[in-house]
């Protein structure tokens, strides 16, 4: 792929973005970089259980496993992208990363796991197909029943704001008529039970 | 000290930009209100994800103002929902 044809891909996911989310992800700085540069970013930015610390072989592995399995990541400290060089023609990683530097998962594990981690990378397949982007198959596509519900139910503009909020009570609140779940907190319940909500929808 | 015609016709300006400003902060206000109101009022959950959908887009356009002159009534509205 020539550098004009590369920029002009990059362009189009920055512009996708724009165009179906009104979200500017053009300042957004991208970094790209070879396994052992990657192997860095990793280690900052994973942190094992301190058990495994004490192992020091165990650490190297778990370090190149998770460098062999992660193509890119956004790193909320450096407020920037980093993806792998062999990566770097997955415009669709690319959409998924820049949405993230935008959400509100930030510093909360529930949330990451069911918002980032779902209803990110399933944002990723709608403005893919939207906008004519290769989309390659997402690991975190078992908790895109939940998103794909309420996709249909809903709109784009329910999911942009469960995940873009300006603030967390707004995205909370939204899940919880939703699911019609008014008593608990809507993040400390179990995705099993939100996949039993899911079919009063 | 005599004003110039020019600088008359600045001071006409500035007075006016302050009185939209003005304005448009009085229907940012009165629109929080409402939204408030709304929120309560609204029955079905349909109904009130629709609401909150364009609160915050609402919130996104004028969050500076609010933050800066009414954040009380922010905190109110986010505490409610």
């Amino acid at each position: 792929m020539s550098d004009a044809t590369f920029t002009k891909s990059k362009e189009k996911v920055i512009n996708c973005i724009k165009n179906n989310l009104n979200i500017d992800v053009s300042e957004v700085p991208i970094s790209y970089m070879d396994n052992i540069d990657f192997y860095k970013v990793i280690k900052q930015n994973y942190k094992l259980s301190s058990e495994t610390y004490q192992n020091i072989e165990l650490v190297k592995e778990r370090y190149k496993l998770l460098c062999e399995i992660i193509p890119g990541l956004y790193k909320w400290k450096d407020e920037k992208v980093y993806i792998k060089n062999e990566a770097k023609f997955d415009f669709s990683l690319l959409l998924a990363e820049l949405l993230h530097s935008k959400s509100i998962t930030k510093r909360n594990t529930q949330i990451r796991k069911w918002f980032s981690e779902g209803l990110i990378h399933y944002l990723e397949k709608i403005l893919c197909e939207l906008c004519d982007i290769r989309y390659i198959e997402s690991g975190h596509r078992d908790y895109f029943v939940i998103w794909e519900k309420i996709y249909n139910k809903y709109s784009l503009d329910v999911l942009k704001t469960i995940i873009f909020a300006e603030d967390l009570k707004i995205s909370i609140g939204i899940m919880k008529h939703i699911f019609h779940y008014e008593k608990d907190d809507i993040l400390k319940i179990s995705l099993s039970k939100i996949l039993t909500l899911l079919k009063n929808i | 000290m005599m004003t110039t015609p020019k600088e008359k016709e600045t001071k006409k300006e500035e007075k006016a930009t302050q009185k939209n400003i003005k304005l448009k902060g009085s229907e940012i206000i009165k629109r929080l209100s409402e939204f408030s109101e709304e929120l309560q009022d609204a029955i079905s959950h349909d109904e009130k994800i629709h609401l909150l959908v364009n609160f915050d887009n609402f919130l996104k356009t004028n969050k500076e103002f609010i933050k800066r002159n009414c954040p009380d009534k922010l905190v109110s509205i986010l505490r409610s929902i």
